[in-house]
C-alpha cells in the first residue's frame, strides 16, 4: 500500500462518516407540526371579546381619546395595566394599533383582532404557539377525533404581566379511617 | 376493616327521609346486587327457585336481574332488557331518567391518555368533574384520580401526600394525578378470580359490576392505587346524577364491588374526550388514539420528553407523563 491512497482511504473514511451522521440526524429529528402561525385556523376558539367590558376599545372611548404612545407608568387610565412581561417590556403601541386599539399587530405588519392574539404571542413564544397549534399546550376541548376548540393564550395568561397560574385547590378526599372511624395518623401511606 | 359479612349484608328495604340522609339512599341499586348473592347462596341450600326467591324478600325484583349473565355472555336482546330493568330501578329510587347506553369499541382505536406535568398545578378539578361524570358515591368521596403533591427534585412517591390543601401550586412542589393507566399487561385482570374485569380492544380496562363479587385481589394487585371498593351505598343527590351511562362505565354501581376510571368510555367512544380532560383548566391533559398518527398523543410521544410510571413493573401503561 502506498500512503496516498492511505490518505484517500482515510478521506473517505471520514466522508462516510460524516455523511453518516447527517444521515442519522435526519433520521433523528422529528418531523414537527406545520409551522401555522400564518395558516387558516382548522379550529375553533372561545372568543375573548364578550370577557372584555370596555370592548371595542375604539368605539367605547378612543375615537374620542387619542392614546398616548410615550412609555410611561398609567396614572390617568388603565391604571390597572402594569408591563411586567420579560426583562424590557414594550409599550402598549407595540402590540396594540395606536389607532384603533383593539386591533393587534405583529412587526411584520400583520393585523388581527384579540381572538388571534396567539399570532401575537407566537412571535417570540415559537415553541409554545407550535405546541399550542398542534394541541399539546393549552386547553383543547369538543372531541379527541373531531372539530376542537381551543382557548386563545390570553383566556390563561395575561398578556401585559404573565405570571405563573395559581388557584385555591378543591378540598382533599377525606382520610381513611381506622377500625375506631378515627383518621390515621399524618404520615398514612397513599393507598386507602 | 370491616368484616366480609357487613360487606354483603342484605339491605334492610324502607323509606328514609330525605333530609336525614343529606342524600338519597341506595337501596335498589344495592339490593339488585346484594340479592343476587343472597339468591344464589340460597339457591344452593335450598335448591328451589320459588322458595328462595320468596325468601330474599323481594317480590319486584326479576328473574332477569338474578340470573343476568356476564356481559360478555349476554345477547343483545338480554343486555337490552337488563338496561331498561336497571333505567326503572333508578327511575324508582332516584326519580331519574336515566338513559344507560353500550356503546361499543371503535375499530383500529387503541385510546391512550398522556398528562403534562410541567402544567399540571393541582387544583383537583379533574377530580370532582369525574366524580360527578361517574356517578361516583359523595358520601365515601370515592375520587378515580388521586393528585399527588411531590417535593421538587424528587421522584419519590412513597413521601408525596394527596391531602394537601390550600392555593396551589406550591413553589417547591410539583404535581401528579394518578388514575387508572389503562395498561396492556394489566395485573388487575390477572389477579382477579372471576373474570370480572377485562381489558377491551380499544385498550380500556373495564369491570362487569354485577359480576365483580368484591375480593378487591385487583386493588391489591394494582400498581397505580386506582382501584376502589364501594364500602357504603352509593349515595348521590337525584340532581347530580349524570342520566348519560354507560353498562361497563358510569352506571351507578351497588354496594360491594370494585370500580375505577374507565377513560369514561360511554363519552369517549363517541368521540367526545373524557370529563376530566375538559375540566382541566390549564390543559395539561391530553387523549386520543394511540394508533393514529395524527394525533395529539402520538406527537406528544415523538416530541417531548415521556416519563412512565413505574415502568419496570412492564404493566404497559396507556397512561403517559410527559415535560413540556
Ligand atoms: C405584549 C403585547 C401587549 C402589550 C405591550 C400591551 N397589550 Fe394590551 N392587550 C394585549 C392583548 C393580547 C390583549 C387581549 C387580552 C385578552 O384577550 O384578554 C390586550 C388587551 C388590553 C385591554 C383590554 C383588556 C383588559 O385587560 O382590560 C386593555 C385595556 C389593554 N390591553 C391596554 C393596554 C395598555 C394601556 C397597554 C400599554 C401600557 C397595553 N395594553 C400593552 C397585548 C398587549
Ligand atoms: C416581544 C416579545 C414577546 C411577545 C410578543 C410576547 N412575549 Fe411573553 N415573554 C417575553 C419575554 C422576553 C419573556 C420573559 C422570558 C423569561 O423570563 O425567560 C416572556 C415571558 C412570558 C411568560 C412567562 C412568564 C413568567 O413569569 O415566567 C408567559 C406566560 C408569556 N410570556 C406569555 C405571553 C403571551 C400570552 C403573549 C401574547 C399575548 C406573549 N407572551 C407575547 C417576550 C414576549
Ligand atoms: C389553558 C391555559 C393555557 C393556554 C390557553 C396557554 N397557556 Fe401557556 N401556560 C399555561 C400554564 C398552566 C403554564 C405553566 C404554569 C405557569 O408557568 O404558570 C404555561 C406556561 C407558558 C409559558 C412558559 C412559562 C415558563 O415559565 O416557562 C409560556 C411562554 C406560555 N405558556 C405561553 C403561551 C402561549 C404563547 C400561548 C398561546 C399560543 C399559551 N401559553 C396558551 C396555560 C396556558
Amino acid at each position: 500500500m502506498v500512503r496516498p491512497h492511505g490518505r484517500v482511504a482515510h478521506l473517505i473514511l471520514l466522508l462516510g462518516v460524516a455523511l453518516a451522521f447527517s444521515a442519522c440526524r435526519h433520521v433523528e429529528r422529528q418531523e414537527l407540526p406545520r409551522e401555522a402561525a400564518n395558516d387558516p385556523p382548522d379550529f375553533t376558539v372561545v372568543s375573548r371579546t364578550t370577557e372584555i367590558p370596555t370592548y371595542p376599545c375604539t368605539e367605547r372611548c378612543h375615537a374620542r381619546r387619542e392614546p398616548n404612545p410615550t412609555p410611561r407608568d398609567l396614572t390617568a387610565y388603565h391604571t390597572r395595566i402594569v408591563l411586567r412581561h420579560g426583562p424590557n417590556p414594550h409599550f402598549c403601541d407595540f402590540c396594540h394599533v395606536l389607532e384603533h386599539p383593539e386591533t393587534l399587530h405583529r412587526i411584520d405588519g400583520e393585523t388581527f383582532g384579540f381572538d388571534e392574539a396567539y399570532r401575537l404571542c407566537g412571535q417570540c413564544h415559537g415553541e409554545k404557539l407550535r405546541d399550542w397549534m398542534s394541541g399539546i399546550h393549552g386547553l383543547q376541548t369538543g372531541s379527541w377525533n373531531g372539530s376542537v376548540t381551543r382557548r386563545v393564550c390570553t383566556a390563561c395568561h395575561n398578556p401585559h404581566a404573565p405570571g405563573h397560574i395559581s388557584l385555591e385547590s378543591l378540598p382533599p378526599p377525606q382520610r381513611p379511617r381506622n377500625e375506631d372511624g378515627e383518621p390515621p395518623a399524618e404520615d398514612a401511606e397513599v393507598t386507602e | 376493616m370491616k368484616t366480609r359479612e357487613e360487606n354483603f349484608r342484605l339491605p334492610i328495604v324502607q323509606e328514609e327521609p330525605e333530609e336525614k340522609l343529606g342524600g338519597v339512599e341506595v337501596e335498589g341499586m344495592q339490593r339488585l346486587q346484594s340479592t343476587r348473592r343472597d339468591f344464589m347462596k340460597q339457591v344452593g341450600i335450598t335448591a328451589g327457585v320459588t322458595a328462595a326467591a320468596s325468601a330474599t324478600g323481594c317480590s319486584d325484583a326479576t328473574w332477569e336481574e338474578y340470573f343476568h349473565q356476564h356481559y360478555k355472555r349476554m345477547s343483545d336482546d338480554e343486555k337490552a332488557e337488563l338496561f331498561a330493568i336497571l333505567e326503572q330501578r333508578t327511575k324508582e329510587h332516584y326519580g331519574v331518567d336515566v338513559q344507560i347506553k353500550d356503546p361499543q369499541p371503535i375499530e383500529g382505536v387503541e385510546f391512550a391518555y398522556a398528562l403534562n406535568i410541567s402544567l399540571c398545578i393541582g387544583c383537583r378539578q379533574c377530580e370532582y368533574a369525574c366524580a360527578k361524570e361517574n356517578n361516583t358515591s359523595r358520601d365515601s368521596e370515592m375520587h378515580y384520580i388521586r393528585v399527588l403533591e411531590i417535593d421538587k427534585g424528587t421522584m419519590d412517591v412513597d413521601l408525596c401526600d394527596h391531602f394537601y390543601t390550600g392555593e396551589v401550586p406550591k413553589p417547591d412542589k410539583y404535581y401528579m394525578p394518578v388514575q387508572c393507566h389503562h395498561c396492556a399487561n394489566p395485573p388487575c385482570v390477572d389477579a382477579c378470580p372471576v373474570e370480572a374485569t377485562w381489558r377491551e380492544k380499544d385498550g380500556i380496562v373495564v369491570v362487569d359490576y354485577d359480576w365483580c363479587i368484591g375480593c378487591r385481589y385487583c386493588e391489591a394487585a394494582c400498581p397505580y392505587w386506582a382501584r376502589r371498593f364501594n364500602w357504603e351505598e352509593p349515595s348521590i343527590r337525584p340532581s347530580d346524577i349524570n342520566p348519560d351511562q354507560g353498562y361497563l362505565s358510569n352506571r351507578i354501581r351497588p354496594k360491594g364491588v370494585m370500580e375505577k376510571c374507565t377513560f369514561c368510555l360511554h363519552r369517549t367512544r363517541e368521540g367526545k374526550n373524557p370529563a376530566c380532560l375538559e375540566a382541566c383548566p390549564v390543559g395539561a391533559r391530553k387523549f386520543g388514539d394511540l394508533n393514529d398518527p395524527n394525533s395529539e398523543i402520538r406527537r406528544i410521544i415523538a416530541t417531548k420528553r415521556v416519563y412512565v410510571f413505574k415502568e419496570e413493573l412492564g404493566t404497559l401503561p396507556r397512561f403517559f407523563y410527559f415535560f413540556g
